[in-house]
């Protein structure tokens, strides 16, 4: 399955559910071997702390991925520098995956 | 150390073990053993919020289960614990109510008792812990081991997507920041 066709799988899921994320973004790995996404959520409790989630490939998605959800408050943190990525999160390269680009 | 504390602190150290287990190969550490810790987790994490809630803790495995309602009537403390939308948090709450009990129902003592409600016998139970029986149509009673069985909660806790995914980071936030709560 190629990469950015397991991304919009993956979000399509994530979008699908009642309690969906109000954003979804890509931070595409150079090597397409990683899949690693921020998503927004308001369901969550704030901590002010990025903990990002990593899961092994699986027959849906053959693609390690990391996943980290957020709150608004978070993702507005992390815009303007005040919540910290690890390396290879790079913001200027981050793409929104919306719903009408994952269909 | 109070009950609650004592709780609360289990259940963080019980969490820990969890993420080991789980960032490990499945070839080397079975799912009922990544469950396990997840089960024994929230367990001990719920009964230190029954605890500050004022309602009985008792000696029983039900205790996750319980808590969804609780904490979904609870707006105070879905705002104390830093839910930027404490309304929608307890409606997501109500609506996983089924997926805490899931996870409550890992245990044996709970698995037995959810066997029984089937008309079946305690030990038929699948948990995490100890191995149970089914009838089986030709050669009679076989027994299974949690080490190779495939439980369906694994993929909820364990999933990148769904209803799943959002209850374990709730789940990791409220034990990072129970302390605020009133």
């Amino acid at each position: 399955m190629p990469y950015m066709q397991a991304v919009r799988k993956l979000v399509m899921w994530h979008l699908d559910t009642e309690y969906r994320p109000s954003q979804a973004f890509l931070f595409p790995d150079a090597d397409e071997a990683v899949i690693r996404l921020i998503e927004v959520s308001d369901v969550i409790p704030e901590t002010g702390e990025f903990r990002p989630l990593k899961f092994g490939p699986t027959e849906g998605i053959p693609y390690e991925t990391i996943v980290a959800l957020v709150t608004p408050g978070e993702w507005r943190m992390i815009q303007t520098g005040q919540l910290a990525l690890p390396q290879g999160w790079d913001l200027g390269t981050a793409v929104e995956v919306t719903e009408e680009a994952a269909a | 150390m109070t009950q609650e504390e004592a709780f609360l602190a289990q259940a963080r150290s019980d969490y820990l073990v969890f993420e080991r287990l789980q960032e490990a190969a499945r070839s080397d550490v079975s799912e009922c053993h990544v469950l396990h810790y997840y089960q024994m987790a929230t367990e001990k994490l719920a009964k230190a919020l029954l605890a500050r809630v004022g309602h009985p803790v008792g000696k029983t495995h039900f205790a996750f289960g319980r808590i969804a309602a609780i904490l979904a009537g609870r707006q105070d403390i879905l705002t104390a614990i830093g839910c930027p939308n404490p309304p929608v948090t307890a409606r997501f709450l109500a609506r996983a109510d089924a997926l805490f009990r899931q996870i409550e129902n890992l245990s044996p003592d709970t698995a037995g008792k959810a066997a029984k409600e089937k008309g079946l016998a305690a030990d038929q139970g699948p948990n995490v812990e100890y191995p149970w029986w089914q009838e089986h149509p030709a050669t009679g009673p076989e027994w299974l081991a949690p080490a190779a069985h495939t439980f369906p909660a694994y993929q909820t806790v364990t999933a990148a997507s769904g209803d799943g995914l959002t209850l374990r980071v709730f789940v990791e936030r409220l034990l990072q920041g129970y302390d605020r709560i009133p």
